[in-house]
């Protein structure tokens, strides 16, 4: 499956994909190919399907069920209406992108790939090397289903330490599109534009947190955070909970902990952990237990080992947590004081779950908007945004469209 | 006996076979007198009564000392007992561990046997260069009150300590060695990691070396933390050969931490003829005994398995003994190799680390 190029085997493809793109298909035509190739990855037993997340599962020591069920929510809205909705409003782009895509989440970087193909590009992709197979399967799939389609997209994968394969694929294309946060990117100058590391959140606000809803809200927050073992810039770390009374948000607290609990037991987490994330899910929790021996207004609800964590936290402000289903919760007294706990993450939020209605919803939009937020999503869908998500401040999204 | 002078017997006369109910006397002991120790362990739900083995101590994180005061709220009054804080600086957190020591003589104790057994083995008394502040210039700093309790047992006039809480004096330090070379005088440098890379960078730009004479050692500490380009452990023992001379087995990095009152040396062909082939593997005192310990179960690993460092310290006697680190490390046959720090949030998929971030927040 390992697909190692030699530079000049990029360079090679380069070439070959950009006689792909002097021979466009119309976008209608493609949104057709793509809507038939997705409605197969989202049938479980699709083949390559089952063969990447079999080969995942292996690699980076996730379990299947919780393989299948984030890839599902990362399909979901890829249906052939969106598909076919999209594609009147792509620009033409006939030009060659480098993808560089991160590890650990599998599909990471779908809706970019998909914007792509539909508005002509070529894309020459690099896999992590910690997860090579997803992109691998979904290039042969859609070669399998149109060749010329399939001669748009080629799949490599090198580790990050190959700069000489970077540097050839930088040359090769016309620009780069990186995820995550590589360093050996970072380094590269001219023609680079990237979606950084960023972190999500979500808000309950006070009738939902106190009200017959709140069970539901806590079952689909803690899909939010399990989905991809919380790596990805969709996973919420934080859950601020508007109350009158801190003893509401730790109840909420306690109900999603339950909640985790039970996923934990249907989605099971990895059954092996890499030393320096154990060491970190362990800080984090020793932490909290240490200052709540302290008597700081602190709670810790936790599943057996490091499997799974909730944090009371009352006062904090966001900021991340080593992912790995670890989720912290604090109580807001108002949507004032949730736009101080977001400030130091401002420009580094990418989605927002809102389990409230009416008027708070209105307001939220409106924070959202202040501090950069792409995706304000319903609680249980932030992995699934829509084919027009802005990711990354939607700078990918607005170079593909004509009109939004 | 009271547990205390149990402790400090050992320190003077260490038997080995008494160490494992010696460390559970002491687990005892700070069950009943450290308030926070006793709530941790009933969380756990481990009591001394059903503790079979030193091996289940609970260990108490590192992090704990910047919450709660793990002293017997008795012993913290005493007027003897010194507080010390740690740097606060690991990560970007800003608030600082706090080590009540309730019987300083015993960390003194503790200190200086293990400071004669691995510096100065050869029984020399020497001048003694401090190019970290002594305890009159920040005693709330562990590091000081060794080295000033160093300079007590060890030295001979005159010594001199070149810095203090805000700057290092290298010009003096410098003058200091070149006398010492001229009275053909060995000296003893104590510091950390990053004064040595300041004397080192200070003696490079002047293109000079001095030649210090033979029995001149140093012990350096604290490795990477605080400096601009980071010296690992190999170049600080080869610039301390090329710029002053010394003998790469008279190089001694120290591994210690405000939270224990015992600390750990490499092993060199000086301080344990034959036992220092390969790589540089540091030893603890009889009467400390670090593990590796599996972050996910908190056992103890099988010798020779990378896991957190963790140690249970009898001369932590009246706090906690059973200290988890933040550092990942092996033990193997008692020795040690440590590995480096647990950096909070590695390489992650598109999500934003806690490194991350907190490297933003500081910009």
């Amino acid at each position: 499956m390992l697909n190692l190029p030699t530079t000049g085997q990029v360079a090679e493809a380069a070439r070959s994909l950009r006689a792909a793109i002097g021979n466009p298909i119309a976008p209608p035509q493609v949104a057709d190919i793509l809507a038939t190739v997705l409605t197969r990855w989202r049938l479980r037993e699709f083949a390559p399907r089952r063969a990447a997340i079999t080969q995942v599962s292996r690699h980076l020591g996730f379990s299947i069920p919780l393989l299948d069920e984030s890839l599902d929510a990362v399909l979901a809205p890829f249906t052939r209406d969106a598909l076919s909705n999209l594609a009147p409003r792509v620009a033409a782009r006939r030009e060659l992108l480098g993808f560089v895509m991160a590890g650990n989440v599998v599909g990471a970087g779908l809706h970019e790939v998909v914007l792509a193909l539909l508005a002509g590009a070529g894309l020459l992709v690099k896999t992590a090397s910690r997860e090579p197979f997803f992109f691998a399967e979904f290039a042969n799939t859609v070669a399998d289903e149109d060749v010329r389609l399939g001669g748009r997209l080629r799949v490599f994968t090198w580790a990050r330490e190959r700069r000489d394969l970077t540097a050839a694929l930088r040359d090769a294309t016309d620009w780069l599109v990186p995820y995550g946060d590589d360093s050996t990117v970072a380094a590269l100058t001219g023609g680079v534009v990237g979606f950084g590391s960023r972190l999500s959140a979500a808000v309950v606000t006070g009738e939902t947190a106190r009200g017959a809803p709140a069970a539901e809200t806590a079952r689909c927050l803690a899909r939010d955070v399990t989905l991809f073992e919380q790596l990805g810039c969709l996973s919420p770390h934080q859950v601020f909970v508007e109350c009158r009374r801190p003893e509401e948000a730790a109840r909420f607290a306690k109900s999603l902990g339950r909640a985790m609990g039970d996923l934990a037991s249907r989605l099971p987490p990895p059954p092996r952990l890499e030393l320096e994330d154990a060491a970190a899910l362990r800080g984090v929790r020793e932490t909290a237990r240490w200052r709540a021996i302290a008597d700081e207004p602190v709670q810790t609800i936790e599943g057996s080992g490091l499997s799974w964590v909730v944090i009371f936290d009352r006062d904090a402000s966001l900021s991340p947590g080593p992912g790995l289903r670890c989720v912290r919760v604090s109580a807001i007294r108002n949507l004032a004081d949730l736009g101080a706990r977001l400030a130091q993450a401002r420009g580094k939020v990418e989605a927002l779950a809102v389990a409230g209605e009416g008027d708070t919803m209105l307001k939220m939009r409106e924070l959202s908007a202040a501090i950069g937020v792409s995706w304000l999503a319903e609680p249980g869908m932030m992995q699934s945004p829509p084919l027009t998500w802005r990711h990354g401040g939607g700078w990918f999204l607005d170079r593909m469209i004509v009109r939004p | 006996m009271a547990i205390q002078e149990q402790v400090l017997s050992y320190i003077h006369r260490p038997d080995p076979e008494r160490f494992d109910s010696l460390a559970i006397d002491v687990f005892r002991h700070q069950y009943v007198s450290v308030p926070a120790y006793r709530r941790y362990c009933e969380g756990l739900g481990i009591s001394p009564k059903r503790l079979s083995s030193a091996g289940e101590i609970p260990m108490v994180s590192t992090v704990a000392f910047k919450y709660t005061s793990l002293c017997a709220p008795a012993s913290e009054k005493s007027p003897r007992a010194l507080t010390f804080l740690t740097s606060g600086t690991t990560g970007g957190r800003d608030r600082r561990g706090r080590h009540v020591v309730a019987r300083p003589d015993i960390y003194r104790a503790s200190a200086v046997a293990h400071l004669r057994a691995m510096m100065f083995p050869d029984g020399a008394q020497m001048r003694m260069l401090a190019i970290h502040p002594t305890r009159d210039r920040m005693p709330e700093s562990s590091l000081s009150t060794m080295i000033t309790w160093c300079i007590e047992e060890f030295g001979q006039a005159p010594s001199l300590c070149v810095a203090d809480r805000l700057s290092l004096d290298e010009s003096e330090a410098l003058g200091f060695l070149e006398r010492a070379a001229s009275d053909r005088a060995a000296v003893c440098i104590l510091g950390t990691t990053a004064a040595y890379a300041a004397i080192f960078r200070k003696l490079g730009a002047h293109g000079d070396a001095i030649v210090m004479p033979p029995r001149s050692r140093m012990m350096d500490t604290g490795g990477v933390k605080g400096q601009a380009t980071p010296l690992d452990a190999r170049e600080v023992v080869a610039l301390a050969r090329e710029l002053l001379g010394i003998d790469p087995a008279c190089v001694i990095n120290e591994y210690g931490m405000t939270e224990l009152c015992s600390q750990l040396y490499d092993a060199t062909e000086f301080n344990a003829p034959g036992a220092a082939a390969g790589e540089r593997v540091k030893l603890a005192p009889p009467w400390m005994r670090p593990v590796a310990i599996d972050p996910v179960s908190l056992r103890h690993l099988p010798d020779g398995t990378r896991g957190l460092l963790g140690f249970i310290d009898l001369a932590n006697v009246d706090s906690v003994s059973a200290v988890l680190t933040e550092d990942f490390g092996i033990v193997d046959r008692g020795r040690v190799r440590v590995l480096g720090r647990a950096i909070a949030g590695g390489p992650r998929g598109c999500a934003l680390s806690v490194a991350q971030f907190e490297r933003a927040a500081r910009a």
